[in-house]
């Protein structure tokens, strides 16, 4: 008798992108109601990237300098998450970090004294090469690379979700100014402006919202498992803490 | 005269001290309640610590509170006593000797106008020490004495250094600033000790400092994880709970 043959289920494929099944916005539902549930209130990126990748049955993958943070078969995913101000509403742009590009680090021949300020669009260029670098990297292996992104309210109780592709940008289509700010902030050819980079080297992608999105809400539960409900279930007694003193000299050997 | 009591004063806040315990003996009944909240975070399936996570811990151990946004230098206050709380990462608890303890982002250019901070190493690294000295007097002006609270973890959150110093400000004749070859500043003691590093690009100030001998080390033995279907079991989740739109612009 053949062995019987492995099929490829629903939870193997990928969407088409900026199509989200409704099951894996229920996912991401249910893993932020286990966070409210042990009392974290706020989301961070690592912890979205993570939410997110578990609700496509993917793999997290961590890394300070790349830009994959999700990955399954042959798509992976860099996965953002940002808290607007309250005045903010989906006609407006979307501001996302979007990496640390160190112009020094990646053009150590600039010499020493280079002034980032003195020619916008030259350094401009610099920064945009440095993203687009990282993008082409990213997709070496992987082809199908794409953004998720998670807007969500102060309250964690409503988000918008979309995806895009992650794409390269021509330099040649941007051009740079600096602002009142010390910053330079890098314009299309409408006068949108579209990145921000700061000499501390943070990076900004400034994105309009695609034509279609999700948005979602679910209410707050409430509820939070206590600590004394915690250390019961574990079975914690004090002597699950070792508090020794430590003579630095003898357990450095001098 | 020296029989009298200290006299009762209309501002009597920073006279009459409120120490819960020295520097240095702190009381195992607060390291276990450390331990026991460290407990409650690997349960719930957290991986590492904030620095946020680390003050309420510990404002909640002493019986404490958080402040919503640090007033100066102090993240957490007990009676009159505030604390500056500090954690950071390292792979060996029991070999490391020093820290360096990322202490705020200090801009001598928003604060002083100096633009190009190249062009005097010594005058802006004095105006680095400056502005943290500033941010020390905003914490004592309401508290004393101000410590900072530093707890130093290894990668699993299982093992565990806690000391802590009195925050005071720097005299800033004491230090030379150099740049290195990584073009950051490096303040120096007059022993030749590098006390200080800041990065001018980020304006990163960060405190170099040496573990001391009273240091308590003490370690959390791992618990087992919460599921999350027994989490939403719990919570009795449920899909109708969501509400999906799906809007077309």
């Amino acid at each position: 008798m053949s062995p019987t043959p492995k099929l490829r289920t629903s939870r193997d494929s990928i969407h088409p992108l900026n199509k989200i099944p409704r099951q894996v916005v229920l996912e991401i539902t249910k893993h932020l109601a286990f966070l409210e549930y042990m009392g974290v209130d706020e989301l961070t990126g690592d912890e979205w990237a993570r939410i997110f990748a578990k609700a496509v049955h993917g793999a997290y993958k961590k890394s300070m300098s790349e830009l994959p943070d999700v990955i399954k078969n042959s798509t992976f995913w860099s996965a953002k998450t940002i808290r607007p101000a309250k005045t903010w509403n989906p006609s407006k742009d979307a501001v996302i970090i979007s990496g640390r590009n160190n112009l020094r680090q990646s053009y150590p021949d600039l010499p020493k004294k280079y002034d980032f300020f003195e020619k916008p669009d030259e350094t401009g260029k610099m920064i945009l090469e440095i993203w687009n670098e990282r993008v082409k990297l990213a997709k070496q292996n992987i082809s199908d690379g794409r953004e998720i992104v998670l807007i969500r309210n102060q309250n964690l109780d409503s988000f918008i979700l979309y995806e895009k592709e992650l794409i390269q940008y021509n330099p040649e289509d941007y051009t740079w100014k600096k602002n009142n700010r010390g910053n330079l902030w890098g314009y299309d050819s409408e006068g949108n402006n579209r990145f921000r980079w700061q000499v501390s080297t943070q990076f900004t992608i400034v994105e309009p919202l695609p034509s279609t999105f999700i948005h979602f809400t679910f209410p707050k539960h409430g509820k939070r498992i206590l600590l004394d409900e915690v250390l019961k279930v574990v079975g914690y007694s004090s002597k699950s803490v070792t508090i020794e003193e430590v003579n630095k000299e003898s357990a450095n050997g001098k | 005269m020296s029989d009298l009591k200290e006299p009762k004063l209309r501002d009597g806040r920073n006279l009459h001290k409120h120490e819960p315990y020295l520097i240095g003996e702190i009381p195992d009944e607060i390291i276990r309640k450390v331990g026991a909240e460290i407990v409650y975070l690997l349960y719930t399936g957290r991986k590492d610590m904030t620095g946020n996570d680390w003050a309420n811990i510990f404002a909640r151990s002493i019986g404490g509170q958080s402040f919503d946004s640090p007033l100066g230098v102090a993240d957490i206050c007990c009676g009159n006593m505030a604390w500056s709380m500090k954690t950071v990462k390292t792979n060996s608890i029991s070999k490391a000797t020093s820290v360096r303890l990322i202490s705020g982002r200090n801009s001598p250019d928003y604060s002083y106008g100096i633009e190009n901070p190249h062009d005097d190493i010594q005058k802006t690294g004095d105006a680095v020490l400056a502005i943290w000295n500033g941010r020390v007097q905003i914490a004592y002006r309401d508290f004393s004495p101000v410590r900072v609270g530093v707890l130093i973890r290894n990668y699993s959150m299982t093992e565990f250094c806690f000391y802590e110093e009195t925050i005071h400000e720097y005299d800033l004749k004491k230090y030379t600033w150099i740049e290195n070859k990584q073009n950051n500043f490096e303040g120096h003691d007059e022993n030749g000790t590098h006390c200080f590093t800041w990065q001018p690009h980020g304006s990163q100030f960060t405190i170099i400092e040496q573990i001391p001998k009273n240091a308590v080390y003490f370690k959390v033995k791992k618990p087992p994880l919460l599921g999350l279907d027994t989490a939403l079991k719990e919570l009795k989740f449920n899909e109708s709970w969501v509400t999906i739109m799906r809007n077309k612009g």
